[in-house]
């Protein structure tokens, strides 16, 4: 059996053009970007190259890019670094219910810090409403927070128009601010910040065919933040610890190649992942589709089937050399089911039920037919085990 | 190699197993019970004359079990024990494990079935992580209630 | 068993009983109080969705002939800290007790091996007991981190003081006390305490004999887990285990 490999939203392999570029600064080009000599001063020289590259990307300015060690670490730094260095100007904090858990957790503390948090709700298909926005908005709101694409329903929120709604709002001041996770995006949507109007997006590698272990967070010029972790003054002292140039510039250059790709990949997989849907709705059942029919990421297909539940779903498919992720409970340590199919509605019964595919440049429509193949088996073995009636 | 998995309740992945196999989520035996799960109950409820029918869990936590027992009258021990479950593949093996220990050798008699501990399904998997205990614990309640339906059908009860 | 089967209850009453432990007592809104055996537990559910609708089970710490039905939960998550949120007069839903962690009438000599929060069903046995002058003989071990951390600690003191048949072995395993100290200190007649963790050395130490008793562990899975293995490996046969475990 040939592996299928269908979860590019949680990893994804480096491209070899990526890989080839890291190698030079894993073996010889091993200095630290801070020292004042040669070994050091090329090592800054590819960070600096790549914060460039980004910036390009992004049409922003390099120094408003900021490089962290993940997504994780950019959504921390966003939400802790906004709320503590201006929680004079307000407490309130505006996230959506569906976001991320790194932006989620980060605002739960802040909760304990003393901030308020409003948590914005998602209709059945994961979209949040725009007059809801405008209704939470306040005098001392500093921050508002909403991903521009899901990672687990790959639902895609209009950003550009959340930011007109903000910017109205805030007129010729600078808070609130509009700060979006824009990882699951990348590779497959614009990034361009004049576009989007955002003032801080986070952004990392792993998802884009580059390394793990690297992110960034584009952090307008007008803005800043109080940093997360201190030291040797580092990334303009808002991100202290020794660059890992070797993850810096695979990240750059995987963002790149992604940018370059975009097009042509998004159109490939959309059609592939319209074929998989169209097909596995008709032979499976009882299931349905989560998240928003067409505003979704191309790559992304999250459906639940009614009476099979995901881990059992997920590991029958391993055996099989099928990879895919569920949002149930059982594999999640806090053995809570997933927080963003509850937002959309969705009964806790059916969120056990869950199953993520995302597919990725290696992913061929003979993929897709194997797997149409052997999920109804799979879903007809594990429903006459189910204890329904 | 040695055999690890006694060690292992708390850990995951099991990269060493006694089956020799590739890594699995969990151990060895807890795999062969998930994809050859033994008793289930294949042919239509309604049709299987139950002595005694429980459930345990609900859709909505993710586990539901149900099983169903047929009690040798003379012996009062558990003849046949019969199951169905919606759930992850630590509750599905452990219902499966559970049917398999009361059934063997003859049948476990019903005071010894009512105390059997999810400890005794999960040592007979061979361990799982402590956030998985509830699935033995299921398997646990879900039997009981079998027998005190069992117990209330033919007299005394006990809760 | 049937979420269906439950009764309204309102909370009447709050005790802090440590840090993050608290006991609550609740009354029907209409009727009876629930029968129960002590040993037993209930299923608790908030009225609305706050934690998902799922309910968990908690053993009752009051004893049968109270007035109010008593839980004693610890603050460890997200339900008991919405238990720990709840405000006197709120409602609550509560299930049938149910259980097989009774001791039955025929166990004479009976140990009772508590982890922590554990405890609980064992101070409702223990109280029912003492509250009929049951011809038992009870070994109680109870196991915790520190003497603050051992909620009712004061109360089976007090218990033991005048039952000659309830013994206590308190087991602190964090009590600050110098190196040397860690030797058994007899408070009264039928109280010790013992500084190190609870294990079948200290019960043959205290039981002189381990057969012809029945074992009720209840704890955490680790430490019932832990217990139960080495019960067994002394010969002791299951069915003179019964175990609960909090999850």
């Amino acid at each position: 059996m040939k592996p299928i490999y269908l979860d590019y939203a949680a990893a994804t392999y480096i491209d070899p053009a990526v890989l080839r570029k890291i190698t030079p600064y894993l073996k010889r080009n091993f200095g630290n970007p801070s020292s004042l000599h040669l070994p050091g001063r090329n090592a800054k020289m590819a960070i600096e190259n790549s914060r460039t590259i980004i910036a390009g990307i992004l049409g922003v300015e390099s120094q408003e890019i900021i490089f962290t060690g993940s997504g994780t670490e950019s959504d921390n730094l966003a939400i802790f670094g906004i709320a503590r260095a201006h929680k004079n100007k307000g407490n309130h904090v505006i996230i959506s219910k569906i976001e991320h858990k790194a932006v989620l957790e980060a605002a739960k503390k802040l909760r304990k810090e003393g901030f308020e948090i409003t948590y914005l709700n998602v209709d059945s298909e994961g979209m949040v409403k725009l007059p809801e926005i405008k209704k939470a908005l306040r005098k001392n709101t500093i921050l508002v927070s909403i991903m521009y694409a899901n990672n687990e329903i790959g639902t895609i929120q209009p950003i550009s128009e959340i930011s007109k709604i903000i910017r109205d709002f805030r007129k010729n001041n600078l808070f609130p601010v509009f700060h979006t996770d824009a990882c699951q995006a990348a590779g497959a949507l614009d990034l361009n910040i004049g576009k989007l109007g955002v003032d801080l997006m986070t952004l990392n590698s792993s998802k884009i065919y580059g390394p793990k272990g690297a992110g960034c967070l584009y952090v307008s010029k007008n803005i800043n933040l109080e940093s997360l972790i201190v030291g040797g003054g580092q990334e303009r002292n808002i991100r202290a610890g020794t660059e890992n140039t070797a993850l810096i510039v695979g990240f750059s250059e995987a963002l790149k190649l992604a940018e370059k790709l975009r097009k042509k990949e998004s159109l490939r997989l959309k059609k592939l992942r319209n074929y998989f849907i169209k097909k596995f709705l008709k032979t499976i059942p009882d299931s349905r589709l989560n998240g928003h029919k067409e505003k979704r990421l191309p790559n992304n297909i999250n459906i639940s089937i009614n009476e099979a539940e995901g881990e059992s779903l997920m590991l029958m498919l391993d055996k099989n050399k099928i990879f895919a992720s569920t949002g149930s409970a059982c594999t999640s340590d806090s053995l809570e089911v997933s927080h963003v199919l509850l937002a959309t509605g969705l009964s806790p019964e059916l969120s056990h039920c869950s199953l993520r595919f995302t597919l990725g440049r290696k992913t061929a429509k003979s993929d897709i037919d194997c797997v149409l193949k052997i999920l109804p088996e799979i879903v007809y073995k594990l429903r006459k085990i189910s204890s329904f009636k | 190699m040695e055999d690890k998995n006694n060690k292992q309740t708390k850990g995951d992945v099991v990269s060493n197993d006694k089956y020799k196999e590739e890594s699995w989520v969990y151990s060895g035996i807890v795999k062969d019970h998930f994809f050859n799960p033994r008793n289930i109950l294949l042919d239509s409820d309604a049709l299987y004359e139950a002595d005694g029918i429980g459930v345990a869990g609900s859709p909505a936590c993710g586990d539901m079990m149900t099983v169903w027992i047929k009690i040798n009258p003379e012996t009062k021990k558990i003849k046949e024990c019969k199951w169905r479950t919606f759930g992850c593949a630590s509750a599905i093996a452990s219902t499966s494990m559970m049917s398999v220990m009361v059934t063997e050798n003859g049948g476990m008699d019903i005071k010894e079935a009512i105390n059997l501990k999810p400890q005794q399904i999960l040592e007979r998997l061979g361990g799982l992580p402590d956030r998985k205990f509830h699935c033995s614990v299921l398997g646990h309640i879900a039997l009981r209630e079998s027998i005190n339906d069992y117990l209330k059908k033919n007299g005394s009860a006990k809760k | 068993m049937d979420p269906q089967k439950n009764k309204l209850f309102v909370l009447r009453n709050r005790i802090n009983e440590a840090d993050d432990i608290a006991t609550f007592k609740f009354m029907p809104v209409k009727g009876k109080n629930l029968p129960f055996i002590a040993g037993q537990f209930v299923n608790v559910y908030f009225l609305d969705n706050r934690c998902g609708g799922q309910g968990k089970p908690y053993s009752i710490s009051s004893i049968p002939s109270d007035k109010f039905l008593s839980i004693t939960v610890k603050k460890i998550g997200k339900f008991s800290g919405a238990l720990h949120d709840l405000k006197i007069g709120e409602r609550v839903k509560i299930t049938e007790p149910q259980g097989y962690f009774c001791p039955e009438n025929q166990m004479k000599n009976i140990v009772f091996l508590a982890g922590g929060i554990g405890i609980t069903p064992f101070y409702s046995v223990i109280k029912d007991y003492f509250s009929k002058k049951a011809d038992k003989n009870l070994f109680l071990f109870y196991g915790n981190k520190t003497k603050k951390d051992a909620v009712f600690l004061k109360e089976l003191s007090d218990l033991a003081k005048s039952w000659e048949r309830l013994k206590i072995i308190n087991a602190f395993t964090r009590e600050p006390i110098l190196p040397s100290d860690k030797k058994c200190v007899t408070i009264s007649m039928n109280v010790k305490n013992e500084f190190k963790r609870i294990d079948v050395k200290m019960l043959k130490k205290h039981l002189k004999n381990l057969n012809n008793k029945h074992y009720f562990i209840c704890g955490s899975i680790g430490f019932v887990t832990d217990l139960w293995k080495e019960l067994k490996e002394n010969q002791i046969k299951e069915d003179y285990i019964r175990v609960e475990s909090f999850y």
